[in-house]
């Protein structure tokens, strides 16, 4: 009886641990959202305006390209003295979004990168025009 | 989480640590003592105070994420338990100093973490003087007696006490780096400056983190923990910037600098164990008992109380997965892995939940950081990397990595609770 006891205890304790480890995995995958379909988890549809001097929180969705700049003719005006007028292109390419510089003074960065050629967006990455910072959601 | 979901997690978070402590007794003498009721009520207490704070000043949270740092805790306070029972009361306090610190994080940061960006290079600066200042002696002493890796003895007079100051520095250092990236990363780079310039930067930091960590090497021959410290800081630069050559220049680096570090009598010891601890005498016993005990473990231990983890020197702080693993065996190391795997996975997450820039950069370096930590610690006592004194962090015995790591998990879970609802 002593023996079993003292073979059965640690695998009870393990087994409890090992409880322990599957609910809170549980939670965490779905905190990430890790039942979602890849698809969507990977793909960005609107873009929010995270870090902006008046647009914190506004966002938008591009339905075919959208020009985002100073302009008050820009299809996204940006409130921003570092953009330019017509800074950056954004448009969706079967079902793909994609950013391009429009020849901006100061650049746009994906990332911390200056785009320098038109590059496919992921939900999650962070466009920086200025001091305003967009990201894909 | 509902308040009864939450109580249930306490419950069995303390009855963990409660009934491995049984456990222990029963393994030992056949007997439970009233020690497994007062750890179940210590540690049940000291969580239901950190959750009474989250509810208070992060209710948005993801309470996930410090679940599976209680279990960690609570293991660690068993197998110290376990090997030095004189130890685990103070160890237990350690842990009551850890949740209050990160309570103190909760409240102090309640309008939001941004306010570390302001102080960043002094964190930095300060993180810096905590991994290397203490350990400078010991290259103007040479070999002196108390050189035991990153460990330091502090003693007044016939009091004395040891501490490793490095997991903190290693905490203030990834927080002062991550808000220095990101002001970089936020700020227009000057007019004229070209992209190699700006990049030129972000390699600058991590080369001035590796030069100002080379002494660290010298004086303490841990070559596994001075390498995490540069790749934790390319890391960081490349969670800001997005560019990958930082992390190669990083790599670079560290392969220069161990070379150069041959030179170290101290660095070619560690070598030399790494290589072959049974023949390394003396210096190589950690190693050799860690490997010895982690094989006598097989599939599920000998049971917590009945293997002989005294026999590994330092068990409760530097070797102590050895001591579990041999304890709990092939399961319960692989159970302690996953967990750092979660706690490393939610950090993750809240990082790329993040809208802000620093709050994203700082989840992201900050659960870099804890698995960088445990890769180091586990990777040296499994014999995968040179052998390191870096203890694991929320494991291991000792109160200052102990605390460091309750703030960095109350820092992740305040970042959650401001991110929280914008998903």
């Amino acid at each position: 009886m002593t023996d079993f006891v003292f073979t059965a205890l640690p695998l009870i304790f393990l087994a409890l641990i090992y409880l322990f480890v599957w609910y809170v995995a549980k939670g965490i995958a779905s905190y990430l959202g890790l039942g979602d379909s890849v698809r969507t988890t990977r793909l960005g549809s609107r873009l929010v305006f995270v870090r902006s001097e008046s647009q914190s929180g506004m966002h938008f969705t591009v339905a075919d390209s959208v020009v985002l700049g100073k302009s008050p003719d820009a299809d996204v005006p940006i409130d921003d003295p570092y953009a330019s007028e017509f800074h950056l292109r954004i448009s969706r390419r079967q079902g793909k979004l994609s950013a391009s510089d429009l020849g901006s003074d100061n650049g746009t960065y994906l990332n911390g990168r200056r785009l320098r050629t038109p590059v496919d967006l992921a939900r999650g990455d962070a466009l920086q025009v200025g001091r305003t910072v967009l990201e894909v959601r | 989480m509902r308040l009864v979901t939450e109580a249930a997690w306490v419950a069995g978070s303390a009855a963990v640590a409660g009934l491995g402590v049984a456990l222990v007794d029963f393994g030992k003498t056949g007997q439970v003592s009233g020690a497994a009721g007062v750890v179940f009520l210590a540690f049940g207490c000291c969580l239901a105070g950190l959750v009474a704070a989250v509810r208070r000043w992060a209710p948005g949270t993801s309470s996930f994420l410090l679940w599976p740092t209680a279990l960690l805790v609570a293991l660690g306070l068993v197998e110290i338990y376990r090997i030095d029972p004189m130890g685990a009361p103070i160890q237990m306090w350690w842990v009551v100093a850890g949740v209050v610190a990160a309570i103190w994080v909760l409240a102090a940061f309640r309008l939001g973490v941004e306010r570390l960006m302001s102080v960043s290079y002094w964190l930095a600066a300060g993180g810096l003087c905590l991994i290397i200042l203490p350990f400078l002696p010991r290259l103007v002493d040479g070999n002196s007696g108390d050189a035991a890796g990153l460990w330091l003895t502090i003693g007044w007079g016939n009091v004395s006490f040891i501490a490793q100051p490095f997991g903190l520095g290693a905490v203030l250092l990834t927080v002062g780096l991550a808000g220095i990236h990101s002001r970089w990363a936020l700020d227009p780079p000057p007019a004229g400056a070209g992209s190699r310039l700006v990049s030129l930067r972000n390699h600058l930091v991590v080369a001035a983190v590796w030069v100002t960590t080379l002494p660290l090497l010298w004086a303490t021959g841990d070559l596994t923990a001075w390498a995490m410290l540069v790749v934790l800081s390319a890391t960081i630069a490349y969670a800001a910037a997005g560019d990958t050559r930082v992390v190669w220049t990083g790599l670079g680096l560290v392969g220069i600098g161990s070379v150069a570090g041959l030179t170290s009598s101290r660095v070619s010891q560690t070598l030399d164990v790494w290589l072959d601890p049974f023949s390394a005498g003396e210096a190589g016993a950690g190693l050799k008992e860690s490997l010895l005990a982690l094989g006598s473990g097989h599939l599920s231990g000998s049971g917590l109380g009945m293997g002989d983890p005294e026999l590994i020197p330092r068990a409760t702080s530097d070797w102590i997965l050895a001591a579990l693993g041999e304890e709990l065996g092939l399961a319960g190391t692989v159970a302690v892995i996953m967990l750092y795997g979660l706690v490393t996975a939610a950090g993750v997450g809240i990082a790329i939940a993040s809208r802000d820039l620093f709050c994203k950069v700082t989840a992201a370096s900050l659960s870099f950081l804890l698995c960088l930590m445990f890769l180091a610690g586990a990777g040296g006592l499994e014999r995968l990397l040179p052998p390191t004194n870096l203890g694991l962090p929320l494991l291991a015995y000792g109160g200052v990595p102990l605390v460091a790591g309750w703030l960095a998990i109350a820092l992740l879970v305040r970042i959650s609770h401001e991110e929280k609802g914008h998903l």
